[in-house]
């Protein structure tokens, strides 16, 4: 297990490195180089902008100067907004986005895994039938539409929810809805088929021989196995949310990283995108390494590294 | 009794069988090939088949529909803003007084061309990767699978993204970011399959009868994954339609006066309080897109699952 888990570690690490090599390449092949604007700056100016941004030095010593950087904790100065790093953008911006994904999950499990395990328990009856259609309109709407609906019926029609801004706590539901939308649906299909799988086997029939209530039976016996595969999707699901999080704090207005982010695109600041994309990519591998080890644990069955 | 000797019956008892009988031992159902079973068992699936007309009606209206129409994607109409749906405007009109219904069929062609690059990568780029890789196996196998792993470890649309900011916004920008991204899930896919096939007889005796390696790779292994092959693509459609319309939502994607219905939605935006309409339209389009083609691919899945054979 302990190697299992260091090989791992070791991986994720390595993957890190290379991304951040890739993100580094790409974003230096762009023609002309971040100082360049629409206005001529004075050729002193640029002089000194072009050494305090070490972009006078060859490609490679650029390349160790980010890692060292990086090593350190520091990923650079925006080049948009005077005077803040990006260590300042991620600081303030990601505890909100962090927040709005923790609510966001919070419903989705708190719909998704209900709603799979009655559907199936009530197999082909009408509720369902009624979870799975739910289940199938949430994988196919994107999540930009249903937030602009949500936005339509509760913030325009309605007006009992305020359409943007991070005020209150009003302002968490209806883009943390929106951000679950589609994974809530996915596991609600997920638990379905894992729990239609769990209770057509021996064990569970054993139990019910004993005598043992439904009750017991479903949530002891089968739920405990049935909720295993979930755990596997921890991992798309994060990465759900951060990818969510550019479209659905763009349309809401609230101040996180996805948002930043997207701004940072359209205003062409290289060392935010770079920053935030190689603090995204970490986020993603750490998350994926810990899924990956915790399912180790979970399910001896299961040792994905060997 | 029961001592009766067969020979103790006299023949008149019997008598030979009419042609009628004889008949029911023969197979009279013709023996059906894997891919007409497949085909039998997707067409009793309702909603395979509903998703597989929309599709075809989807294709045939972003092919044949704006040549049909009066209007381009791009005529403006100043004194008939924001229009409700009418005789004239079918899907009324947008905040600049251009025809949505136009507008939106155009989209259709932006997103089913995407869909169908995306296809396109996925069955060459996708495939061929994850053959070679899985049939050389060892060294190839564990660096050509790392490659995909550090692609695939972070989500796919951010590659994209980085992509789209050096290329730039457009159309074209779009198809070469996704080409260059959306093979990898194929990849593995297909690797796992070759990976497992190889080790199986048929491979053995194609080897043994002399057949070269790009023979046994692209006529006895890729034929025999063609079902989650098919799978992977149906699915993966959506995918590349929904990345588009992501891209033109946040602002990366086609530039105006293109017309794709992520942009559409975008557009829509600021003008939901009073023309929600606007944004009803393209919704609907991306959505029963995407419903089509999930319809599709379940039933596929369902289809070409030999477990779930009868």
């Amino acid at each position: 297990m302990f190697k299992f888990v260091l090989n791992r570690v070791f991986s994720s690490v390595i993957t890190i490195i290379l991304i951040i090599t890739i993100t580094f390449a790409l974003m230096h092949s762009i023609p002309g180089d971040p100082l360049t604007r629409d206005k001529e700056m004075p050729e002193q100016i640029r002089q000194n902008l072009m050494e305090k941004y070490h972009l006078d030095e060859p490609l490679w010593k650029q390349y160790f100067i980010y890692l060292k950087g990086l090593a350190t904790g520091d990923m650079g100065i925006s080049m948009k907004y005077q005077g803040v790093t990006v260590n300042e953008i991620i600081a303030e911006s990601f505890p909100i986005s962090a927040q709005l994904g923790l609510v966001a999950i919070a419903i989705m499990l708190l719909i998704g895994i209900p709603a799979g395990i009655i559907s199936a328990l009530r197999q082909n009856k009408w509720q369902d039938h009624l979870a799975m259609f739910l289940a199938t309109l949430g994988v196919a709407i994107p999540n930009f539409v249903l937030a602009t609906l949500l936005i339509y019926i509760f913030g325009v029609k309605l007006g009992w929810l305020p359409t943007s801004r991070w005020v209150s706590w009003k302002s968490v539901i209806m883009p943390s809805i929106a951000l679950a939308g589609y994974s809530a649906a996915y596991i609600a299909r997920l638990t379905r088929s894992s729990v239609l799988e769990v209770i057509q086997q021996d064990y569970i029939r054993t139990a019910k021989a004993k005598g043992l209530p439904e009750r017991v039976v479903v949530y002891k016996h089968a739920l405990k196995n049935a909720l295993i595969p979930i755990v596997t999707y921890l991992g798309p699901l994060t990465a759900g949310i951060l990818t969510g999080s550019f479209v659905v704090e763009k349309i809401f207005a609230i101040p996180g990283l996805g948002q930043y982010f997207v701004n940072s695109i359209s205003n062409r600041d290289y060392t935010v995108i770079l920053g935030v994309t190689v603090f995204y990519a970490s986020f993603l591998v750490f998350m994926n390494m810990i899924v990956d080890i915790v399912y180790g644990f979970i399910d001896p069955r299961i040792r994905v590294g060997k | 009794m029961a001592n009766t000797k067969i020979a103790d019956i006299s023949a008149d008892k019997f008598r030979p069988l009419p042609d009628t009988e004889k008949k029911q031992n023969e197979i009279v159902r013709p023996s059906i090939t894997y891919w007409q079973d497949v085909w039998f068992r997707l067409k009793q699936n309702k909603r395979a088949t509903l998703g597989l007309y929309i599709i075809i009606f989807l294709l045939l209206l972003a092919v044949f529909g704006p040549l049909l129409s009066p209007y381009s994607y791009s005529d403006q109409f100043l004194d008939k803003q924001g229009l409700g749906p009418s005789k004239e405007f079918w899907f009324g009109t947008d905040t600049l007084g251009r025809d949505i219904f136009v507008r939106v069929l155009y989209g259709a062609r932006i997103s089913l061309a995407v869909g169908f690059l995306a296809s396109v990568i996925n069955l060459t780029i996708g495939v061929l990767y994850g053959g070679i890789s899985g049939y050389f196996g060892g060294r190839v196998d564990n660096i050509m699978m790392r490659i995909v792993d550090m692609f695939y470890s972070i989500p796919l649309i951010l590659y994209v993204i980085l992509l789209m900011v050096i290329l730039g916004p457009g159309l074209k920008s779009i198809f070469i970011a996704l080409g260059c991204i959306y093979w990898v899930e194929m990849a593995r896919i297909v690797r796992g399959q070759v990976l497992s096939l190889k080790e199986q007889e048929f491979v053995l005796a194609a080897r043994a009868l002399g057949a070269d390696t790009k023979r046994i790779l692209l006529r006895h292994l890729i034929p025999n994954c063609m079902g989650p092959i098919i799978i992977t693509v149906t699915m993966n459609i959506p995918k590349a339609i929904f990345t588009e319309a992501f891209l033109s939502f946040i602002g990366l994607g086609v530039s105006a006066p293109m017309a794709s219905w992520g942009m559409l939605a975008s557009e829509a935006m600021p003008a939901i309080r009073s023309y929600p309409h606007i944004l009803f339209f393209p919704a609907m389009a991306i959505s029963i897109t995407m419903l089509a083609f999930n319809f599709l691919g379940d039933g596929l899945r369902d289809a070409l699952d030999p477990r779930l054979r009868k």
